[in-house]
C-alpha cells in the first residue's frame, strides 16, 4: 500500500479530532540513506581502482609472454586488427566468467551477512535480501566493462608491435620522458586538491564533480608519480642501507631504480592500502555519526517527558546537577510558510543550547550575531534540511503558523545537528507566548556523576512516565542497533582486505616469475643464497614502506576530499585516528614481506643454467 | 700443485624426464691448464654446455668432481659456491645476461659488490678494463642503450673485474654478427695472450674455436 493511500485510509478511520501527518517524507530518508551508503561506494570506488589495476598489470604480463604467439600470428598473415579482436575476445570471455562466477558468490556472501544481520539483531526485524534484476545487470556490466577497458591499452600496445621485432624478441618498452610525465602527474594532484576547495564554494553540482575528479584525479596522479618517486627514494635509499647493510643494501635500493615489477608492486600497495584507511575511516565514521551522535555534545544526560515549570525546578534543585537546560518541544504542530515542521523547540539560552546539544552553524561566522539576537525577539534557527525543503535563507522571514494563528519570524541562520531531530529552534518565551507550550518536553544536564543524577531524576518521575537515560547509556543502545546494522559494512572493509591482498600476492607472484632471470644472473655473478634473502627482504620491506607512505598520504587527501564533498549534508567531520594509517600501511609492508618469503625459498634451488640458457 | 687451471674427472650427468633418465655426459674427465684457451666443441645436444656449466660451478654433476686449486668445487656449499664464482672465475653468456635497470660500471662491479669490497677501491680496474673492452665513453649508459656487440663486452669487462683465474664464455658469439663475433673473439684472444688468463669457451663455430689454441671434441656425452 503506497503511503499517500495509508494516510487517507488512517484519516477515514480515525475520529475527526485526530490528523495524520507524514512524520518523515521520501527527501528526507534519502538524505539520511545517503549518508549511511557513503561506505558502499567507497567500496565499490576503490574494489573497482584495484580490479582495473590487477587486470591491467596482468594483461601486461599475458600479453608479454604471449608475444611469441602474437609473433607467429603476425607473421602468417594475421592483421593487428585481428590480433587486437582476438585478445580483446579473451578479455571479454573472462570478463563473462567473472559474472557467471560472481553473481552467484555475491548472492551467496549477501544472504551469509544478512543472515548474520538478522540474528545480531535485538529488534528481530527481518532484512529482506533485495537484489533488482538492474543491480544485476549493472554488476555484470561492470565486469565485462572493466576488464575490456584494463585490458584495452596493453593489448593494443602488443598487437601494434612491428612483427620484425615480436618474431626476433626485440620488443623494449617505450620510454616516456620522465619530465614530462612528472609535470603531468603533479599537475593533475594539485588540480586534484584544489579543485574541490574550488568547488566548494560554487555549488553542490560542482562540489560533487570537482570531487569526482579530484578521489580519480588523486589515484592517477599518484600512479604517475610513482617511478619518479621510486627512484628519487631509491638514490637517498641506496645510501642509508649502504651505511646500514653494507652492498647488499646498496643493490637492493639501487635494483628499485627504474625497476617496472617494483613500482607496480609500490602502485598495487599504494591502491590496497588507501583503499583500506579510506574505507575504515569513512566506516568508522559513518558508526559514529550515526550512534555516537551526542560526540562533542556537553551533556551527560536527559530526560524526555512533560514537565511543568515546577517539575522542572525541583530537578534543578538536585546538587549534583553542574548545567541544566529545559526546553520546549512542539511535534507536528507548527507549520512553516503551509507545511509542518516535524519538531520544533524552544529555548531561553542558544549558546547553552549548542553546548549540549553539539550544534554547529552552517556559518560559523554567524555565531557571535546569532547568539546574542536569538532570545531578543521572533527569531528563528532552521536545520540546515529544514532550509533547503523550505527553500528559504537566512535574512528572509517567514511565517509560523499553528491553530489557526501566524507569526512572522526572522531567519536567523541554519544549523547542523545530530542529536536531535529538530527542525526548528524559536526563543522559549515565543514558544509559549505565541504556540502555548507551557509545558517542558526534554531537560539536559551536565554532572560530574552523571549516573547518581539520574537515579534521582527517575526517583522525581515517581510512577509516571518518562524516558530519561544519561549519554553513556543512550550511546550504549545507539551503537549496539547500529553495529548490527552496520555489520555487512564492516564485513566488505575485510572484502576489500583480501581484494587488496589477493592483488599484491599475484603481483609478488608475476614480480618472482619476471624477476627469476634476473636473481639467476646475479647467482652467476656470485650471490649467494644468505644474499640474496637479505637483497630480497630489503627491496620488500623499502617497496612497502614507500608504498604505506604515499598510500597514507593519498589517502588522508582523499578523506579530505570525500568530507569535503559530503560537509554540506553532514553536521561533523571525522576524527583521523593515527592508529587507523599506520595499521594499514603496516599490514601492507607486512603483507609484502610474507609474499617475499616464497621467491627466497623457491631461488635458494633455483636452477641458475635453465634461466639463463634462453633469452 | 695440479697443472689444470680445472679439471673434471669422472662427471657424469642425468636428467630425468617424465620417468626417463638422459645420459647428458657419460664419464669425462677433462682438463685445462693454467693459461689456455681452449674451445669445446660438439654437435647441438652434445653436452659441451653441460660440461661449461658444471666446471663453473653454475650446475652440479650427478657424479664425478671438479677440481680447482685442487678442492672439488662440486662438494662446495652455496655460500663458498657464491664466493668462487665472484672471485676466481669469470662467466660470459651468449645473452650477455647484464642486469636491465644498472649501468655499464654497475654492471662490471656487480662480482666486487657481492664481494661485499668498497667501489672506490676498483676505480683504477674499472678504468683499464673499460679501455680493454674499448668502453670508457659508454660507463653511463644501461644494457638497452648499448649494440650486442657492446653488452658482450661488458659481460667480458664483468667477468675480468675480479682478477678472476679462468673465464668461462658459453657461445659468446652465438646471438652476434659474424664481425662483432670476431672482435669480441679476438678480445677473448688478447686477454688470453696478454693477462694470461685461461678461458674455456664453447661454441659450434670451428672458426670461433680457431681463436683458442686447445680443442675439446664432445659427442654424444664423451670427450673424443
Amino acid at each position: 500500500m503506497g503511503t499517500a493511500n495509508l494516510q487517507t485510509e488512517l484519516e477515514e478511520a480515525l475520529p475527526q479530532k485526530y490528523k495524520v501527518n507524514r512524520v518523515v517524507n521520501e527527501t528526507q530518508v534519502e538524505a539520511d540513506a545517503r549518508q549511511k551508503s557513503m561506505p558502499f561506494f567507497l567500496i565499490s570506488f576503490f574494489s573497482v581502482a584495484i580490479s582495473v589495476f590487477i587486470i591491467f598489470s596482468s594483461y601486461k604480463v599475458i600479453t608479454l609472454e604471449r608475444l611469441p604467439v602474437i609473433g607467429t600470428f603476425r607473421s602468417i598473415g594475421a592483421t593487428e586488427k585481428a590480433v587486437t579482436n582476438i585478445l580483446m575476445l579473451e578479455s571479454l570471455v573472462y570478463g563473462g566468467l567473472g559474472v557467471l562466477l560472481g553473481i552467484p558468490v555475491g548472492f551467496a556472501v549477501l544472504r551469509v551477512l544478512l543472515n548474520g544481520l538478522g540474528d545480531s539483531l535485538s529488534q528481530g526485524i527481518d532484512i529482506p535480501m533485495i537484489v533488482s534484476p538492474g543491480s544485476v545487470i549493472l554488476s555484470c556490466a561492470v565486469a565485462v566493462i572493466v576488464s575490456v577497458l584494463s585490458a584495452w591499452i596493453p593489448v593494443k600496445r602488443a598487437s601494434r608491435l612491428p612483427v620484425k621485432d615480436v618474431v626476433l624478441g626485440n620488443v623494449e618498452e617505450k620510454k616516456t620522458s620522465n619530465i614530462k610525465l612528472f609535470l603531468f602527474g603533479a599537475i593533475l594532484l594539485v588540480l586534484s586538491i584544489i579543485l574541490p576547495r574550488i568547488g566548494q564554494h560554487l555549488g553542490d553540482t560542482a562540489l560533487f564533480l570537482t570531487g569526482g575528479f579530484s578521489l580519480v584525479g588523486l589515484l592517477a596522479a599518484t600512479i604517475i608519480t610513482i617511478p619518479i618517486f621510486t627512484s628519487g627514494v631509491s638514490v637517498v635509499l641506496e645510501r642509508i642501507y649502504g651505511a646500514l647493510l653494507g652492498n647488499e643494501g646498496k643493490l637492493a635500493a639501487r635494483n628499485m631504480r627504474g625497476n617496472k615489477n617494483t613500482e607496480q608492486n609500490i602502485t598495487l600497495l599504494f591502491i590496497s592500502i588507501s583503499s583500506i584507511i579510506a574505507v575504515t575511516v569513512v566506516c568508522n565514521f559513518v558508526q559514529v555519526y550515526i550512534g555516537d551522535v551526542f560526540r562533542g555534545a556537553t551533556m551527560d544526560g536527559f530526560t524526555d517527558a512533560t514537565m511543568s515549570s515546577e517539575f522542572v525546578e525541583e530537578i534543578a534543585q538536585i546538587d549534583e546537577i553542574d548545567e541544566m537546560i529545559a526546553i520546549r518541544v512542539m511535534n507536528n504542530m507548527i507549520s512553516l510558510n503551509g507545511s509542518t515542521l516535524s519538531r520544533v523547540e524552544g529555548t531561553e539560552d542558544i549558546s547553552l543550547y549548542g553546548e549540549m546539544f553539539a550544534m554547529s552553524y552552517e556559518k560559523e561566522e554567524d555565531r557571535l550575531n546569532i547568539e546574542s539576537t536569538f532570545g531578543t525577539g521572533r527569531f528563528i534557527l532552521l536545520s540546515s534540511d529544514c532550509m533547503k525543503r523550505a527553500g528559504v535563507q537566512s535574512g528572509e522571514t517567514v511565517t509560523l503558523a499553528s491553530g489557526g494563528q501566524s507569526y512572522d519570524y526572522m531567519i536567523l541562520g541554519s544549523f547542523k545537528i545530530r542529536s536531535t531531530n529538530t527542525d526548528a529552534l524559536i526563543p522559549s518565551f515565543c514558544a509559549v507566548d505565541d504556540f502555548g507550550a507551557q509545558k517542558y518536553g526534554i531537560v539536559g544536564y551536565t554532572a560530574s556523576d552523571p549516573d547518581a543524577v539520574m537515579v534521582q531524576i527517575r526517583d522525581l518521575f515517581g510512577t509516571t512516565n518518562h524516558w530519561s537515560r544519561t549519554i553513556k547509556e543512550f550511546t550504549e543502545d545507539g551503537l549496539r542497533t547500529v553495529n548490527a546494522f552496520l555489520q555487512p559494512m564492516q564485513n566488505l572493509t575485510w572484502f576489500i582486505l583480501i581484494l587488496a591482498t589477493v592483488g599484491i600476492i599475484n603481483n609478488l607472484i608475476i614480480n618472482y616469475i619476471q624477476k627469476r632471470r634476473a636473481t639467476a644472473m646475479y647467482k652467476s655473478v656470485g650471490m649467494s643464497n644468505w644474499q640474496n634473502m637479505i637483497m630480497t627482504l630489503t627491496e620488500g620491506l623499502s617497496s612497502g614502506l614507500i608504498g604505506a607512505v604515499i598510500a597514507m598520504i593519498i589517502s588522508w587527501l582523499e578523506i579530505k576530499t570525500i568530507f569535503l564533498v559530503a560537509a554540506p549534508r553532514i553536521a561533523m567531520q571525522p576524527k583521523l585516528e593515527l592508529g587507523t594509517f599506520l595499521f594499514a600501511g603496516a599490514l601492507g609492508v607486512g603483507i609484502t614481506l610474507i609474499g617475499s618469503i616464497v621467491p627466497i625459498v623457491k631461488n635458494r634451488s633455483m636452477k641458475i643454467v635453465e634461466e639463463l640458457k634462453f633469452d | 700443485m695440479s697443472r689444470y687451471a680445472i679439471e673434471a674427472r669422472g662427471i657424469i650427468k642425468d636428467y630425468h624426464v617424465g620417468g626417463i633418465v638422459s645420459h647428458v655426459l657419460r664419464d669425462i674427465s677433462v682438463g685445462v691448464a693454467t693459461g689456455e684457451f681452449a674451445s669445446i666443441m660438439g654437435p647441438s645436444g652434445s653436452g659441451k654446455s653441460t660440461l661449461l656449466y658444471i666446471l663453473g660451478g653454475l650446475d652440479n654433476p650427478t657424479r664425478g668432481s671438479v677440481l680447482m686449486n685442487g678442492r672439488d668445487i662440486a662438494q662446495f656449499d652455496d655460500t663458498n659456491k657464491s664466493i668462487m664464482r665472484r672471485r676466481n672465475i669469470g662467466f660470459v653468456f651468449q645473452f650477455y645476461n647484464l642486469i636491465p635497470n644498472l649501468n655499464v660500471a654497475e654492471n662490471i662491479l656487480l662480482p666486487v659488490l657481492l664481494d661485499g669490497k668498497k667501489i672506490g677501491e676498483y676505480k683504477r680496474q674499472l678504468k683499464e678494463i673499460l679501455e680493454v673492452v674499448g668502453l670508457t665513453e659508454k660507463r653511463k649508459h644501461t644494457p638497452r642503450e648499448l649494440s650486442g656487440g657492446q653488452q658482450q663486452r661488458v659481460a667480458i669487462a664483468r667477468a675480468l673485474i675480479n682478477n678472476p683465474d679462468i673465464i668461462f664464455a658459453d657461445e659468446p658469439t652465438g646471438n652476434l654478427d659474424s664481425k662483432t663475433g670476431s672482435e669480441i673473439l679476438a678480445l677473448l684472444r688478447e686477454i688470453n695472450r696478454e693477462q694470461g688468463k685461461t678461458i674455456l669457451m664453447v661454441t659450434h663455430s670451428k672458426d670461433a674455436a680457431q681463436y683458442g689454441n686447445r680443442m675439446i671434441y664432445v659427442r654424444d656425452g664423451v670427450v673424443e
